[in-house]
């Protein structure tokens, strides 16, 4: 057997940031460190040492990634090293935010020493990366996220964590194998009062669980994000459409997938190709969190219970212990159509869910104002002063905690993974319209075509 | 009765899933007036159904028959459903029995049952259209039901129908959607045409798509056939297919790529080979490794790993450890070498934890974060914690801090003893770590060593046992901190309220209560603070028994403060009211000063003719309070006990303190405009001073009424109020320039324009004039 263990040239080397930081030193104390260290790098103003920073890259300057950026910018324990998007204009204002957010720190006012990169394999070859923050389109997440570990980086993934229930397990996999630290961008888990309210439903403070509820939406109609044919448009200067479309089935460029301004949070997510709809919009957070609160995060429902053939007028989800999971187009379903709570119960936000246990009813929304539920008292026992929902979180902090302990993320990769999963069961029983029996630990149907469903082929010549 | 329609769509972000048939102005239409009510519409895509939204006249409910045509002129059915016991608002649905293609069709809802008036939305359209709602088969086409069409995921019926579609020279979409089907519905027959496409560069990947999730031997076997015929990236695509297959056939095959002199098709070759993870596909990528090229070492240690850990799974360790066990050497990149190290403990099984030792005591950071990491993320084997545990104390100080911070984010119990140990009697650093690590474990196994802490000497360390002890959930620590407060020791109990409040336990509350009665200053006063939070309407006696009996101010202060919290979140003002009017009259002058706040906090009727009551008390301090809680009250009932005092009263202080008070609550929108207004005017009348002439003229400003501005006009005359009175006749003018009063707006602003007011407020009225009188 060859040496397996030398080095390779002209292919990203797999060294990490410490043995860089190390070979540097050695180099550095030999031929040119300074007379005078500044204090700064030496951590004596109350800065962060250099050798002490998470130096991190963005991969996708969307909206999303904008507040990625902005996170990291603002904290002193991180160095973003790069940013890279097939974008140009994109990654160029990454690349202008951070050396100018940089530049006003230091005494000399200057700093250009961001990387724009339209190739993610570039970043991914900088030993001195320590982690990746992935925030591109769907159909990205999962290869770039795998690409990143092999390469020995950490990574922050937007959610959903993959496309499709093959997709994640293969993450899932992979972040063990390499031994990495992967945070799912599901913040809301993160959130005093999400945390304050899955805690006290999985520690049984409502009692049984018997219903969940969330919203799921539609696509023009459609349950599941379509794959309908848009027309060509030119593709925008500056653009590199083919590394956009990249592992998906090809499609010609169309503004309403990408375009400056961003025309949406997640304008791609209603094709399924390149996103989830429903999943990615907002309830691969839902999933997140309700399974949290279940205690079925790293789990699953063993039914999907679809309208035309289950006994409930929207789609189930049922779990082992006999938790019913309904997905509702709107809050007005669970009063109107369930009769699950009063009719005065003010249900409004999105990103979690409203639960119904034996000793009453309790919200994990976002965004519709302050926490509902009933009795009275089951705020009290929550702890809670009052039932404002703030949005204030500390997800990316505990992500760069873990990466310097190596812990477990709150949200981790299977965590990730099962969140996704969640909605893309919905959607197989959506698109074959019928109802499903899950193995959560199989992760295999009862149904052949609903199994051929858990993966699809990817472009040449990408691969997982 | 109809309820109101609540369509709520989700993510409103998102704007791609508004339904656009939802949009416009909507009305309900009974079917009750006609036999049948239909609508034509066209659908761009195939659909496998639709759906209405029923509204009902009266809760009862009823039923309706939905009913699918070709067309209006209702030749051919296409699908029929019959609805009963239709609550109101529902959306009911009809699902056809195969989807239909895209086209124009025309659905209607007849045959009404029950006894209620049942019917659809509909909503007005610009212009006339074709696509339209029909009432008994006459069309109205400006308006338009509520409906929708659900899009098929699978427009085709069978596989030779797909074949036929496939053969005729589709669209490439039509070609994309037939692939997808195929790839959920196709069986062997479609494995031909599929394979056709392999070579077909802009057709290859689709084909794929289909033929890799089809189960079929045929599909694989294609996919292998293809390895021999293509080239370039279509063979690397075909690669990743036959690797995402792990189709075992394919190891021979694949073994002649690995000497491919494409690096692409040798590197998806191993990955593939990884994925497929047999002793033969090892055996081939461990043969590739004695004479791989160096670009593609990468990819093969890539797959070496993947294949490696198959093995494993298939319990194959002793397979998986000569792969994983050479990727190990010091000089292999640290990821790979990361990866296999974990591999080839995980592999040893029991045997696996001295390796697993030996990476934490390595003085290599990135070695040893392999094992932190396993710690934290892998179970492990029997007797694993116990070995890591027993290794602490033998390793330098910074590897035990991280090694004790992954033991107690683990929580595992072999652990406990150890860590408890280290938070009793360890160094300082140590201690800290395993305090902030307690929520690791369950059952509070933590909650002595914690408590214990809170007394210790090193500020750091009960400082962060109380951050554990705050954040810690669990009725065990409430009720040891709730039994803390019968402590002797007068820090603990100081730290129990403290930890009480923090947390919120409401069950403490009797023993809070208790604490203020007989404690000691210190401990009366923390409880009473922590009460303000935690005590409710049923503590009000008791804390007003400890306020009456108070004898020094703190305490009193201490108490009025916890009560004023508990009278401002009364839900039942008047009866709290009731608890402490009955007090006042055998009150000292101080406890009827609290009193008398305490009623500002409760408000309401009862207690406003109380304070009011009050203001005739023959000892001053007392009287002097309760002008200030009637001109600090909340409410508009005390305007005109407000009035009554500043007309009565001979202090000017007192005079000055009712006028604010009045025009305060003139400000509140809790009154209409009419009746604020007119306290403005009569509370001019009694006001001397300018400084309540400003304020008036503020509170004038806030309403948007002509008799504001007469009232503030007389203003802009004196010098000393002539900017608050322009401010309020332009913020008044601003509101009524488009209505009925605009020509009194203009007459004040012409007023206005006519003094010698700032060159601003010339401006701006300037403006509204224009406004109001365009030239």
């Amino acid at each position: 057997m060859n040496d397996l263990s030398t080095h390779s040239a002209g292919v990203p080397s797999p060294l990490t940031r410490r043995d860089f930081l190390g070979s540097a030193a050695v180099v550095a104390g030999s031929v040119s460190l300074p007379w005078i260290v500044p204090a700064s790098a030496r951590g004596a103003d109350g800065t962060i040492l250099p050798s002490e920073r998470i130096t991190v890259a963005l991969i996708g300057h969307g909206l999303m990634g904008r507040g990625h950026l902005h996170r990291c910018l603002g904290d002193p324990a991180v160095q973003v090293l790069g940013v890279c998007d097939v974008d140009r204009s994109r990654r160029e204002e990454g690349k202008r935010r951070t050396d100018a957010a940089y530049a006003a720190t230091r005494s000399k006012g200057t700093y250009s020493a961001c990387v724009a990169c339209n190739d993610y394999r570039e970043l991914l070859a900088r030993p001195d990366l320590d982690a990746v923050l992935i925030a591109t389109p769907d159909h990205w997440h999962t290869l770039l996220a795998i690409d990143a570990a092999k390469a020995g980086k950490d990574v922050y993934c937007e959610k959903p964590v993959s496309l499709t229930l093959r997709q994640g397990r293969r993450l899932s996999e992979v972040m063990r194998r390499y031994a990495r630290v992967f945070q799912t961008g599901t913040q809301y888990r993160s959130m005093f009062t999400t945390r304050k309210v899955c805690n006290f439903i999985r520690a049984g403070g409502l009692g049984r669980i018997k219903q969940v509820f969330a919203l799921w939406s539609t696509v023009e109609g459609a349950y599941f994000p379509l794959s309908s044919a848009l027309p060509a448009e030119p593709v925008p200067d500056g653009l590199d459409w083919d590394f956009w479309v990249g592992p998906a089935p090809w499609r010609p460029y169309n503004k309403r997938f990408h375009r400056n301004p961003p025309p949406g949070v997640v304008p791609w997510a209603f094709c399924e190709d390149f996103g989830a709809a429903s999943v990615t919009w907002h309830h691969s957070h839902s999933a997140d969190v309700i399974q949290y609160a279940l205690g079925y995060e790293v789990g699953g429902p063993v039914e999907i219970l679809h309208p035309s053939d289950g006994p409930f007028p929207t789609l189930t989800y049922r779990y082992a212990n006999g938790t019913l999971f309904h997905l509702v187009d709107h809050w007005g379903m669970v009063k109107g159509t369930y009769h699950a709570v009063p009719e005065n119960a003010e249900l409004a936000g999105n990103f979690g869910g409203l639960f119904v246990g034996e000793r009453g009813w309790l919200t994990s929304m976002y965004g519709g104002g302050p926490l509902q539920g009933e009795p009275d008292e089951i705020f009290t026992e929550m702890g809670l002063r009052n039932r404002a929902v703030s949005g204030s979180n500390n997800h990316h902090a505990n992500w760069l905690e873990c990466i310097r302990t190596r812990g477990r993320p709150s949200a981790y990769e299977e965590i990730g993974h099962r969140s996704a999963s969640l909605g893309h069961l919905a959607i197989i029983a959506f698109k074959l319209r019928r109802s499903l029996a899950w193995d959560p630990v199989k992760e295999e149907f009862d149904d052949a075509e609903a199994n051929r469903l858990r993966s699809r082929a990817m472009r040449e010549p990408w691969r997982l | 009765m109809i309820r109101p329609l609540r369509i709520g769509i989700a993510g409103a972000l998102l704007s791609l899933a508004a339904l656009p048939v939802l949009a416009g102005k909507r009305s309900a239409f009974p079917l009750n007036d006609c036999e049948r009510i239909g609508q034509r519409f066209t659908t761009p895509r195939p659909i496998d159904g639709l759906w209405v939204i029923v509204p009902s006249w009266l809760d009862a409910e009823g039923g309706l028959t939905l009913t699918l045509w070709e067309s209006s002129e209702r030749k051919r059915k296409l699908a029929r459903r019959v609805f009963t016991d239709v609550p109101d608002n529902a959306r009911v649905t009809l699902s056809f029995p195969k989807p239909l293609p895209r086209g124009a069709y025309y659905w209607e809802v007849h045959d009404r049952t029950g006894t209620t008036r049942i019917g659809l939305y509909g909503e007005r359209l610009d212009e006339e259209d074709a696509n339209c709602a029909y009432f008994d088969g006459v069309p109205d086409r400006e308006l338009r039901f509520v409906f929708g069409a659900t899009p098929t995921a699978f427009p085709y019926t069978d596989t030779a129908e797909m074949i036929a579609v496939l053969a005729s020279g589709p669209s490439p979409a039509e070609r994309d959607a037939l692939c997808r089907q195929l790839a959920v519905q196709g069986t062997e027959e479609a494995v031909g045409a599929l394979t056709e496409l392999l070579a077909d560069r802009s057709r290859s990947h689709m084909a794929r798509y289909a033929l890799e999730a089809m189960p079929q031997p045929a599909a694989g076997a294609a996919l292998r056939g293809a390895l021999d015929a293509l080239d370039g990236d279509l063979l690397v695509g075909v690669v990743n297919s036959v690797g995402e297959k792990a189709d075992p056939e394919a190891v021979r095959p694949l073994r002649r790529l690995l000497r491919s002199k494409s690096p692409g098709v040798a590197a998806a070759a191993m990955a593939a080979l990884g994925k497929i993870g047999t002793r033969e596909a090892a055996r081939a990528l461990l043969r590739a490794s004695k004479r791989s090229r160096t670009d593609l070492l990468p990819a093969l240690r890539w797959a070496l790993l993947a294949c490696a850990d198959r093995l494993a799974e298939q319990g194959l360790r002793d397979d998986a450890l000569s792969i994983y066990d050479p990727l190990r050497r010091e000089t292999t990149p640290a990821p790979i070498r990361a990866a296999a190290t974990r591999g080839a403990i995980l592999a040893r099984g029991p045997r696996g934890t001295s390796l697993l030792l030996e990476q934490l005591r390595s003085d290599d950071q990135a070695t040893a974060d392999v094992a932190l990491w396993m710690i934290q993320h892998e179970s492990g084997t029997p007797g694993m914690i116990s070995s890591v545990v027993a290794a602490l104390p033998d390793l330098p100080a910074p590897r035990r801090v991280q090694l004790a911070r992954a033991l107690s984010f683990r929580g595992d119990p072999a652990a406990l003893p150890a860590l408890l140990s280290l938070a009793d009697s360890g160094p300082k650093h140590l201690r800290l770590v395993v305090l902030r690590g307690a929520s690791g474990f369950p059952g509070n196994a933590f909650l002595p060593a914690l408590l214990n802490a809170l007394t210790d000497p090193d500020e750091q360390v009960p400082k962060t046992a109380r951050k554990e002890l705050i954040d810690l959930p669990g009725k065990r620590i409430d009720m040891e901190l709730t039994g803390m407060l019968e402590s002797r020791d007068q820090l603990r109990r100081l730290l129990a309220i403290e930890l009480l409040g923090a947390r919120n336990v409401s069950g403490a509350v009797p023993a809070l209560l208790r604490a203020a009665e007989n404690g000691s200053p210190k401990v009366r006063r923390a409880s009473l603070k922590v009460l303000e939070t935690l005590a409710g309407e049923d503590q009000l006696q008791a804390l007003l028994d400890i306020l009456l009996q108070a004898v020094a101010a703190a305490d009193a202060s201490a108490a009025e403060r916890a009560l004023r919290a508990v009278c401002a979140k009364t839900r039942n003002a008047e009866s709290t009211a009731d608890k402490l009017v009955p007090l006042l009259p055998d009150a000292s002058p101080a406890r009827k000063q609290s009193l008398l706040r305490l009623l500002r906090a409760v408000g309401g009727s009862t207690a406003c003719q109380a304070v009011q009551a009050a203001t005739r008390d023959p000892d001053t301090r007392v009287r002097e309070m309760a002008v200030r809680v009637l001109s600090g009250w909340r409410t508009t009932e005390a305007v005109p006990h407000l009035f009554v005092l500043a007309q009565r009263t001979g202090s000017r202080t007192e005079k000055v303190l009712c006028l604010r008070g009045i025009i305060r609550l003139a400000d509140s929108k809790e009154a209409p405009v009419s009746r604020r207004l007119g306290w403005c005017r009569k509370a001019a009348g009694l006001i001397e001073r300018e400084d309540e002439k400003k304020l008036l003229l503020g509170t004038l400003g806030g309403l948007p009424t002509p008799g504001a501005l007469a009232m503030a006009a007389p203003y802009l005359q004196t010098p000393n109020t002539r900017e608050e009175a322009a401010a309020a006749i332009l913020a008044v003018a601003d509101k009524l320039t488009q209505g009925p009063d605009a020509p009194r707006a203009a007459e004040a602003l012409r007023k206005l324009l006519r003094t010698p007011a700032s060159p601003e407020a010339i401006r701006r009225a300037r403006i509204l004039l224009a406004r109001i009188q365009p030239e």
